[in-house]
C-alpha cells in the first residue's frame, strides 16, 4: 500500500496474519451484523443509546482489520464491506480503548451469536496484537511485568510468600488447638498440590489457611509448592500467548518435579481456564498432571464423608454468581450449587444464571485497568440491579477476580451485601470431628497468658483486634469494650486479670474510668495498662502524671504509647501478671 | 401456496430492513454491503414470488428476470457477507467444539 503507516501499526498489521487462525477466520468472516449480541452485553444495557459499545461494533473495529488484509472483497473495494486498515498510533490508541476498555471477554455474546462468532476470542487476539507493540493499558504493563518476572501476577516474593504460609499454620493450629495442622511445603508425591491466586497471599491469606482447614481435616496428603504456586495468568487477558505459557508451564513443571498426582486449583475463574484449559495449547505442550478446581475437591470431600459440615451454620440468604470463565469457558455452573446447598440453608438464584449469567464487570483484567474504571463502574449497573433482585445478604462466587469485582460494585451503589468464596463458607461449615477433641488437651504447648482473662479498652476496632491477636495468640482469653460504660460492665460481669485502657475514647474518657475503678474498692487490684495514641500530639505522659497527681491516684501499672510493639505489650501485660500472682 | 411463501420471505425482509435502518446499533454497524445483500434478497423474493405461477402468459418477464436474478446472486455470493450461510456452520462447528471439549455445550439451562 502507498500510504505511509507508523511502525507500529506496521507491526500489527504484521502479526494480523500470524495470529489469525482458522477459527477466528471463521468468526470474522461469518458475521452478518444481524445484531443479535447487542442486548447480551452488560456495557449495552447499561449505557442505552451508544453503539459503540455493542459487542459487533466493537468486534467491528477488528474486523475491519482483517477484511483490509485477508478479506478478497475488502481488498478490492474497501468502502463495500468497511474495511479499514490502521496507520496511525493515534489509531491504535482508540482500538485499545475498545479492546480493552469496553470489553471484559466475559464471551457472553458469543453465546448468544446464531453464527457462532466467538467475539471474545478474537478481542483477545487484538489486545495480544496491541500489546506486542506496548500499546496497553498501563495497569496491565505492569501486572504482566510482575508476573514475568516474579512468576505472580501481584508482585509476592518468595520469602513473603513462604512467611504467610507460616504464619497461617500457626493462625490454624491456634485456632483449632491442634499443633498436628500443618502446611507442607514442597512435599513431593503428594496426592494434592494446591496452586492459589496471589491475591490469596497479599490481601485474603484468611482463604490459604481454610482451604489448609479443609485438607488437614479431610486427611488429605497434600502439599503448596514454594515456587510455580501461581495458577493465574494475565497471559489469558492481555492477549500474550508467550506469557501464558510461561507462566502455566512454570506450574506444570513444579507439578512434575513434585511429583504430585493431582493439581488442586483454588478458586479463581480465569486461573482455572488458563490453567486447565489453556496453558497445554498456549506452551504447546502435553500435561501428564490431572487438575481440577477446588470446588470439585470440596464436594468430594463431602460427598466422601472425608469432611463433615453443617449448613445451620451458613444461615443468611445466599445467592450465586457465575464466573464468566467457569461457567461459559468451563462448563463449571452444577458443582458450585450442590457444593452450596450442602454449606448453607438459603441459596437462592439470581437471574439470569449459569452460562446466561451477567459479567461480574471486573473480567478480563478490568480490575488492573484503572483508567476505565468509572465506564466499568456505570456499566455495573446491570449486575447491581440483579443482585439487588435477589434479596440475598451474601453474593458467592467461586473467583478472586469476581470477589474484587462485585466489591466494588457493591460499594459503589450501596448494597447491603457480602461478597464470599464458595471456601469461606465450606469452612464455616465445618464440623470438627471427635479425634481432634481428643488431642486437644496433648496438644496445647504452655502459653505465657494461658488461662489469663484481659479486657481491651479502645475505641478503634483495629487496635481491639491487633490487641485481640497479640494476646489470643499467647493463649489469653481476650474481651473487648469500644467504650468506658461497656468497660465498666464487663469489669462487673467477666471479672477479668487485667485491663488494657486507651484514654481518649468518645462519651467517656480513659482518665475518668481510670478515676473511678482507682476510688472502686472492688477494682483496686486490677491492674491496669494505659495504651495511648495522643502521646506524638501532646504529651501525654505528662498530661496523665498531672491527672493523677491531682487527683491523688496512683501510678497505673503499665503506661504504653502506640504505635503499639507487639513484643512490649506482651512483655509488660506477663510481668504484671507474674508479679500479681507471686503477691 | 409456493407464491404466498415467496410473498412472506420478501415481506419479512422488508421488516428486516426498516429493522436495519432504524435501530441505532445495527445501522451502526451496517456497510452497503449490508445493504445491498438484503435489497438483493429482497427483490429476488419478489421477483420469485411473481415468478412462482410459472405460466408463460402471466410471469414470462418475472421467470426471465428470476433466473438473470440467481445467476447475478450465486455469482455475488462469495463477495458478500451472503457467503455466511457457507461459513457458519464451520463457525458453529469450532465454537462447539472448543467448548464441548469442556463440558460447556450441551448448555445446562437455569430454573
Amino acid at each position: 500500500m502507498s500510504v505511509a503507516r507508523s511502525y507500529k501499526a506496521q507491526k500489527v498489521i504484521d502479526r494480523l496474519q500470524l495470529k489469525v487462525n482458522r477459527q477466528i477466520m471463521l468468526s470474522l468472516a461469518a458475521c452478518v451484523h444481524c445484531g443479535m449480541c447487542t442486548d447480551q452485553c452488560h456495557y449495552v444495557l447499561a449505557n442505552p443509546g451508544d453503539p459503540t459499545y455493542a459487542p459487533a461494533y466493537k468486534a467491528d473495529r477488528i474486523r475491519k482489520l482483517f477484511k483490509a488484509h485477508l478479506d478478497w472483497t475488502g481488498k478490492a473495494i474497501p468502502w463495500w464491506v468497511g474495511a479499514k486498515s490502521v496507520y496511525t498510533d493515534e489509531e491504535l490508541e482508540d482500538l485499545k480503548d475498545t479492546v480493552f476498555g469496553k470489553c471484559t471477554n466475559c464471551r457472553r455474546c458469543s453465546f448468544n451469536c446464531p453464527m457462532g462468532v466467538d467475539l471474545a476470542t478474537f478481542n483477545r487476539m487484538a489486545r495480544g496484537l496491541l500489546v506486542h507493540v506496548g500499546v496497553m493499558p498501563t495497569g496491565v504493563l505492569h501486572v504482566a511485568k510482575d508476573q514475568w518476572e516474579l512468576g505472580n501476577q501481584m508482585g509476592v516474593l518468595r520469602e513473603e510468600y513462604l512467611d504467610i504460609l507460616s504464619w497461617m499454620e500457626e493462625e490454624l493450629q491456634s485456632e483449632y488447638n491442634d499443633p498436628t495442622i500443618k502446611i507442607p511445603i514442597d512435599k513431593p508425591d503428594a496426592d494434592v498440590m494446591y496452586t492459589i491466586n496471589p491475591r490469596e497471599a497479599k490481601y485474603d491469606p484468611r482463604t490459604i489457611a481454610e482451604a489448609a482447614a479443609i485438607f488437614h481435616f479431610a486427611g488429605e496428603n497434600w502439599t503448596m509448592p514454594s515456587e510455580g504456586w501461581d495458577m493465574t495468568n494475565f497471559g489469558l487477558f492481555n492477549g500474550d500467548d508467550e506469557l501464558g505459557a510461561a507462566v502455566s508451564g512454570r506450574l506444570y513443571d513444579t507439578a512434575e518435579k513434585l511429583r504430585a498426582k493431582k493439581i488442586v486449583i483454588s478458586e479463581c475463574g480465569h486461573g482455572y481456564r488458563s490453567t486447565r484449559c489453556e496453558g497445554a495449547n498456549w506452551g504447546k505442550r502435553t500435561v501428564g498432571t490431572p487438575m481440577e478446581t477446588s470446588i470439585f475437591t470440596m464436594l468430594e470431600y463431602i460427598k466422601q464423608g472425608r469432611i463433615k459440615v453443617d449448613k445451620t451454620k451458613n444461615q443468611q440468604p445466599v445467592t450465586y454468581h457465575d464466573s464468566c470463565n467457569l461457567a461459559r469457558s468451563c462448563g463449571i455452573t452444577e458443582e458450585p450449587r450442590e457444593l452450596l446447598n450442602l454449606v448453607c440453608g438459603d441459596f437462592r438464584e439470581m437471574h439470569p444464571n449459569r452460562s446466561e449469567n451477567f459479567c461480574c464487570t471486573g473480567g478480563g483484567g478490568a480490575m488492573s485497568m484503572t483508567e476505565y474504571a468509572p465506564r466499568r463502574l456505570a456499566s455495573a449497573k446491570v449486575k447491581a440491579e440483579q443482585l439487588r433482585a435477589t434479596g440475598a445478604k451474601i453474593v458467592v462466587t467461586s473467583c478472586h477476580n469476581c470477589v474484587d469485582g462485585l466489591f466494588d460494585l457493591i460499594r459503589h451503589y450501596k448494597l447491603d451485601m457480602e461478597v464470599k468464596l464458595l471456601v469461606n463458607l465450606v469452612a464455616n461449615a465445618l464440623v470438627m470431628p471427635a479425634r481432634v477433641a481428643a488431642v486437644k488437651p496433648v496438644a496445647a504447648p504452655e502459653k505465657a497468658l494461658a488461662g489469663r482473662r484481659i479486657l481491651v479498652v479502645d475505641d478503634e476496632p483495629d487496635v481491639r483486634t491487633y490487641l485481640r491477636m497479640i494476646f489470643k495468640d499467647e493463649g489469653a482469653e481476650v474481651i473487648e469494650a469500644p467504650d468506658a460504660n461497656q468497660a465498666m460492665r464487663l469489669l462487673k460481669t467477666e471479672r477479668p486479670d487485667l485491663m488494657t485502657l486507651d484514654l481518649i475514647m468518645p462519651h467517656k474518657t480513659g482518665e475518668k474510668l481510670y478515676w473511678e475503678l482507682r476510688k472502686d474498692p472492688d477494682f483496686t487490684g486490677l491492674p491496669i495498662v494505659i495504651v495511648t495514641g495522643y502521646a506524638r500530639v501532646e504529651t501525654p505522659a505528662i498530661n496523665f502524671h498531672k491527672f493523677i497527681e491531682e487527683k491523688h491516684l496512683p501510678e497505673p501499672d503499665g503506661f504504653l504509647e502506640k504505635p503499639i510493639q507487639p513484643e512490649l505489650v506482651l512483655d509488660t501485660v506477663v510481668n504484671i501478671l507474674a508479679k500479681k500472682t507471686i503477691n | 401456496m409456493l407464491q404466498a411463501l415467496f410473498a412472506l420471505a420478501a415481506l419479512v425482509g422488508i421488516i428486516r430492513l426498516i429493522r436495519r435502518l432504524t435501530d441505532i446499533y445495527v445501522r451502526s454497524i451496517s456497510s452497503p454491503d449490508d445493504y445491498f445483500s438484503m435489497v438483493l434478497l429482497i427483490v429476488w423474493l419478489v421477483v420469485s414470488a411473481l415468478a412462482a405461477p410459472n405460466r408463460r402468459g402471466i410471469s414470462e418477464g418475472p421467470l426471465l428476470a428470476y433466473f438473470f436474478l440467481t445467476a447475478f446472486f450465486l455469482i455475488y455470493v462469495p463477495f458478500s457477507k451472503i457467503s455466511h450461510y457457507i461459513y457458519y456452520p464451520f463457525a458453529r462447528w469450532y465454537l462447539g467444539r472448543t467448548l464441548g471439549h469442556r463440558g460447556v455445550y450441551p448448555l445446562v439451562k437455569g430454573a
